[in-house]
C-alpha cells in the first residue's frame, strides 16, 4: 500500500509541476488539484490515499509565489493523476513493486507528461525506490524518508584513515622488499 | 653482504619502523579519542562549511523579521512568502539552552551544515499542523540532551513569532514512524537529532523533542 501511495505521490507531485507564477495561497485551480490528491481511491478492495506528508509537500509547493496554475493546466494535471490511478485500480495491485512493467511504465509516462507541462523534472532512483520532483534542479517534493542523518560527518576522518593505512602498507611492502625484517 | 650495506639497511629499518609504529599509534589514538573530540571537530567543520564553494544547493535567505511582529493574533496567508527548498526562512531559539540557529526549509546534508532543517512534508509555523525539524547532534541540537519539559522554543519568521512549550522527549528508531505523527491536526513542534549524542558514525536512533504551540499568530485566508 505504501508503494502504491508512493507512486500516486509521484503523479501528484508531477501534477504540481504545472507551475508558472502568481500570488501566494491556494486559488480555485490549486485547491482543485489538492482535493484530487486527497481523494481516496479503491485498489483491490482497499482504500488508498496519499500520506499526509506528501499532500503537505504538494500544498507547500502550490502556495509558492512563483506558482500559478490555469484551469486548463489544473485539468491536465488532474487528468494525469486520474490516468495513473486508473492504472493502479485496473491492476488490482496495491504494491507498486508488484506491478507489471507495462503498468509501471504507463504510470511513469503520466508523471513525466505532467511534469513537462511546467518544466519540472522527475528523478527516479529505482534502487532506493525514491522519486524526487525538481524545479530548476531544486527539490520540490520527494517520497524520501522524513528523518535524515543528523550525526557527525566522519567522511574526512575515514578518508584520512584510509590514506594512513595505505601509507603503512606501502612502508611494510618497502621494508619487506629490502628484507629489513630479516636478521 | 657488506658491512656498509647492512648498516644502511639497519638505518632504513629504524626509519621505516618508526614511521609505521607512529602511524599505528596515531590511528589508535584517533579511534580511542575521537568520540570525545568529535563534537569539536564537527563544529569546526560546520564553521568551515559555511563558506564551502562546492555547495551547489541554492540556500538563499528570505529571513528579514520585522520589528512589529509581536502581539499579532492573525496574519493573512497572502503576506507569507513560501520558501523554496534550502532557503533560510526563520530563526529557532531555545533560551534555556542558549540555542539560536538559522531555520531552513528543507533538510538535505548541505542544508544541515548551515543550520537546522525543516522537512518539506511538514507545515510552516502558524498553519496548525506538525512541524518536523532536524539538526546535527554535534551542532546546535547537541544542546537538546539538556532540554527539560516546560522549556520554550521560539521560531521567529517574517510574519510572526511562534512559541512552543516542550512537553516531552523520546528516543526511537529512525524507521519508527510512531515517534512522529505528521497527519495530526495539531501544531506540534517536533525536533530531532541523532542519538546517542556523542556517537561516532551512523546511528539508527533519533532523539525527539516535542512541543505544543503556546503563542503566535494564526494564519487566515481571505
Amino acid at each position: 500500500m505504501k508503494r502504491i501511495l508512493s507512486m500516486a505521490i509521484c503523479v501528484t507531485l508531477l501534477a504540481f509541476a504545472c507551475i508558472t507564477a502568481s500570488a501566494a495561497g491556494l486559488d480555485a485551480n490549486k485547491s482543485k488539484i489538492l482535493d484530487s490528491l486527497k481523494t481516496e481511491v479503491s485498489v483491490g478492495g482497499k482504500k488508498v490515499s496519499l500520506p499526509a506528508e506528501l499532500v503537505v509537500q504538494a500544498e507547500n509547493f502550490l502556495k509558492r509565489d512563483d506558482v500559478n496554475i490555469t484551469s486548463e493546466q489544473a485539468d491536465e494535471i488532474i487528468d494525469n493523476i486520474n490516468k495513473a490511478m486508473n492504472t493502479l485500480k485496473s491492476s488490482g495491485i496495491t504494491s507498486i513493486s508488484n506491478l507489471s512493467l507495462k503498468d509501471k511504465t504507463a504510470i511513469l509516462d503520466n508523471i513525466r507528461a505532467a511534469a513537462e507541462v511546467v518544466g519540472l523534472t522527475v528523478s527516479v532512483n529505482s534502487t532506493a525506490k525514491t522519486i524526487v520532483v525538481l524545479k530548476d534542479g531544486v527539490p520540490v517534493a520527494t517520497n524520501e524518508v522524513a528523518l535524515k542523518i543528523t550525526g557527525p560527518d566522519v567522511t574526512a576522518i575515514y578518508v584520512f584513515s584510509g590514506m594512513f593505512l595505505v601509507l603503512i602498507a606501502g612502508c611494510i611492502a618497502v621494508a619487506l622488499k629490502a628484507r629489513l625484517f630479516v636478521k | 653482504m657488506s658491512k656498509s650495506s647492512f648498516s644502511l639497511k639497519r638505518r632504513l629499518g629504524y626509519f621505516l619502523l618508526t614511521i609505521i609504529l607512529s602511524l599505528i599509534g596515531y590511528i589508535a589514538v584517533i579511534v580511542t579519542v575521537l568520540p570525545l573530540v568529535s563534537p569539536f571537530i564537527s563544529s569546526m567543520g560546520l564553521v568551515m562549511s559555511a563558506t564551502d564553494s562546492t555547495d551547489d544547493l541554492k540556500t538563499g535567505s528570505i529571513f528579514e523579521p520585522k520589528v512589529d511582529l509581536a502581539e499579532k493574533d492573525t496574519v493573512n496567508e497572502k503576506d507569507i512568502v513560501m520558501p523554496v527548498y534550502g532557503t533560510h526562512y526563520a530563526k529557532l531559539e531555545i533560551p534555556a539552552l542558549s540555542v539560536s540557529v538559522g531555520l531552513y526549509f528543507g533538510d538535505s546534508s548541505q542544508v544541515l551544515k548551515k543550520g537546522v532543517g525543516q522537512y518539506i512534508g511538514s507545515s510552516l509555523p502558524g498553519y496548525g499542523r506538525p512541524i518536523l525539524i532536524g539538526g546535527h547532534n554535534n551542532g546546535a541540537f547537541n544542546a537538546l540532551q539538556r532540554v527539560k519539559v516546560g522549556d520554550t522554543v521560539a521560531i521567529t519568521t517574517n510574519y510572526g513569532v511562534y512559541q512552543y512549550r516542550v512537553t516531552g522527549t523520546s528516543v526511537a528508531d529512525q524507521s519508527d514512524k510512531s515517534a512522529y505523527d505528521l497527519s495530526q491536526n495539531k501544531e506540534q513542534l517536533i525536533l530531532y537529532t541523532c542519538y546517542p549524542f556523542n556517537t561516532l558514525g551512523l546511528t539508527n536512533k533519533r532523539f525527539f523533542v516535542y512541543g505544543d504551540k503556546i503563542s503566535g499568530p494564526e494564519i487566515v485566508t481571505d
